[in-house]
């Protein structure tokens, strides 16, 4: 599915009194988007009997979006007053483009596909307010090929990978992946309250280079390639 | 069935700041967003969007909820009276200390300006008259970033969630109790008492779901459903606020709408609002807008655009080109317009 949102957050989630944004929607977002489309609770989607939980998931970035650093403030209240405001930054990216990627069985991607275009609720890149543009919904076939990637997501630390390479090219823009431990799913408990499965480091690799990253099982399609995360 | 109205709008700013940033020294920096160009372009967040509509709710004749009706420590707790309180209905809330949530139906995008940020800066003195010296003392300086701009913004309506609330968990508190018997008669006590004190409430229907949903639906009547989206579009009418209106007020009422009533949820006019400058006026792009336009062909019940004289350079060109899809009138005409496709929804319900 080809998206363009203006605005889209997604917070790192140890950050407070200044949020960096991820990249990329992380996959626990991803999931959440398909969930939305098909109006599921949250304790629907990350329940363990969910067929979501098989669905596998990436995404591909197709434009570096910009920048900005939002101000927030937060009212801190005691016996009933303002006491104090606090002021927080909060990093947003604007004009983003990507491609989410779902994989899985037929029926339930046929199901997507109608979803995503007739969504249960209004989808968004992050917070409700950040509303996503549905450009493009196709269903195809993948093709296993060369795990030579750019500008989309690799479960585990590429740093600490002795098979990355970056296959440097002429006017290539080189530019650290980001790295953040992060759920790729969560449960929600009896009170509804949702937790975090065990965390895993999750590389978010940039556009500008490709990186071959030897013996990772990838896929093709329209001449990119991706790793599924599906492991959820 | 309608599941959502969406509209796109340009609102124009001539100079002004109207959702400023930090400040840095004594400059206080307008939001803005730097491209990877590193060319910069100034924003209005939808939160400060979200405000503005609110307060012109609360003229337009609507009681607010009270942020902070209950406080215990910092923990601070809403109303959650979505049938009484217009902003709790359209706008959401969070209960952190049961768990109540809403997600607003309405979605309001944040406003982004359509041409770079400049580097304007008003200058400002603040006098040392004012603490007890003479006038000729002298007083600080400051700036504060300004910019003349035409800002696009998106506002969705889900419909079927206006004035419609789920009792589990927009009404009541998730039981805590572990076992999973307990918790659903802890919750089936909760929703029955809860539906006790809707009985009371003149303008709510209460209708109980079926398995395996569990709990109760309540719901506004039609009119008054009707009469809170007619006052959204009002409010949109007469947009403004922000910070700064004491010397830099700014007037954000829209000078194009283009309104679509849709079967689907679809933001549609979210990428496709843009313009340039030329001869001294803003030339809106009519590309963009018509691919939108008819990439939901299929899925759109009601159209209207709303153009503002005297603002766009083209507009004999948006006229004509947009009269194929819907009708052209001014902005305020066609809100007029859109109040009545408002008044037409849940007449079958």
């Amino acid at each position: 599915m080809r998206v363009r949102a203006p605005v889209a957050s997604f917070r790192r989630p140890l950050d407070h009194n200044y949020q960096r944004t991820l990249p990329m929607p992380p996959p626990t977002t991803l999931k959440g988007i398909a969930g939305a489309a098909l109006g599921l609770s949250d304790r629907e989607l990350w329940a363990p009997e969910s067929p979501m939980r098989g669905l596998k998931i990436s995404v591909w970035m197709d434009a570096k979006p910009g920048r900005a650093r939002d101000l927030w403030t937060v009212l801190k209240i005691k016996n009933a007053r303002i006491e104090a405001r606090s002021p927080y930054f909060r990093e947003l990216l604007f004009f983003t483009r990507y491609t989410l990627l779902y994989g899985g069985d037929a029926a339930l991607l046929q199901k997507l596909k109608r979803a995503f275009r007739d969504p249960a609720y209004p989808l968004s890149l992050g917070r409700e307010d950040e509303l996503l543009l549905v450009e493009e919904v196709q269903l195809d076939e993948a093709k296993p090929g060369e795990p030579r990637l750019q500008g989309t997501l690799v479960v585990g630390d590429v740093r600490q990978m002795s098979n990355l390479r970056p296959i440097l090219r002429e006017g290539s823009v080189f530019e650290p992946p980001v790295v953040e431990t992060l759920p790729l799913a969560f449960t929600v408990d009896a009170k509804g309250i949702r937790h975090p499965e065990p965390p895993v480091p999750v590389s978010f690799l940039p556009l500008g280079v490709e990186w071959e990253l030897s013996g990772l099982s990838a896929w093709w399609w329209k001449d990119r390639a991706w790793v599924w995360i599906e492991k959820i | 069935m309608s599941k959502a109205i969406v509209i796109g709008y340009l609102a124009k700013v001539s100079a002004a700041n109207v959702n400023a940033s930090h400040s840095e020294g004594n400059v206080v920096v307008a939001k803005k967003v730097t491209l990877p160009d590193g060319s910069t372009v100034p924003y209005i967040s939808g939160q400060a969007l979200r405000r503005m509509l609110r307060d012109r709710l609360e003229e337009l004749g609507y009681p607010l909820s009270e942020p902070f009706a209950q406080v215990s420590g910092q923990e601070v707790t809403p109303p959650v009276r979505p049938w009484e309180f217009v902003d709790e209905d359209l706008f959401g809330y969070l209960d952190p200390s049961g768990g109540r949530r809403r997600t607003s139906p309405v979605r309001v995008s944040a406003a982004v300006g359509l041409f770079p940020f400049q580097g304007d800066r008003d200058l400002g003195t603040r006098s040392f008259e004012r603490f007890g010296q003479a006038m000729a003392a002298g007083g600080n300086m400051y700036e504060t970033e300004l910019y003349a701009n035409l800002f696009k913004g998106t506002i969705l309506v889900e419909l079927d969630r206006v004035g419609k609330w789920p009792s589990r968990y927009e009404l009541i508190q998730p039981s805590k109790r572990e076992k999973e018997q307990e918790r659903e008669r802890e919750e089936a006590d909760s929703d029955k008492k809860k539906k006790e004190e809707l009985r009371s409430v003149l303008d709510v229907l209460v209708k109980d779901t079926s398995p395996p949903q569990r709990g109760f639906w309540a719901e506004l009547k039609p009119e008054v459903k009707r009469e809170r989206l007619q006052k959204l579009l009002e409010a949109l009418n007469i947009l403004w606020g922000g910070g700064r209106t004491t010397r830099m007020l700014a007037d954000l009422s829209p000078k194009f709408i283009a309104y679509a009533r849709l079967r689907v949820k679809h933001p549609v006019f979210l990428e496709a609002l843009s313009a340039h400058y030329e001869d001294g006026k803003y030339v809106l792009e009519l590309e963009p807008l018509l691919n939108a336009l008819q990439k939901i062909d299929d899925y759109r019940e009601q159209t209207l655009f709303g153009l503002e004289p005297g603002v766009f350079g083209n507009e004999e060109e948006i006229r004509s080109t947009l009269a194929g899809y819907g009708a052209v009138l001014t902005v305020h005409e066609a809100l007029a317009q859109a109040k009545q496709d408002v008044g037409t929804l849940w007449s079958q319900s």
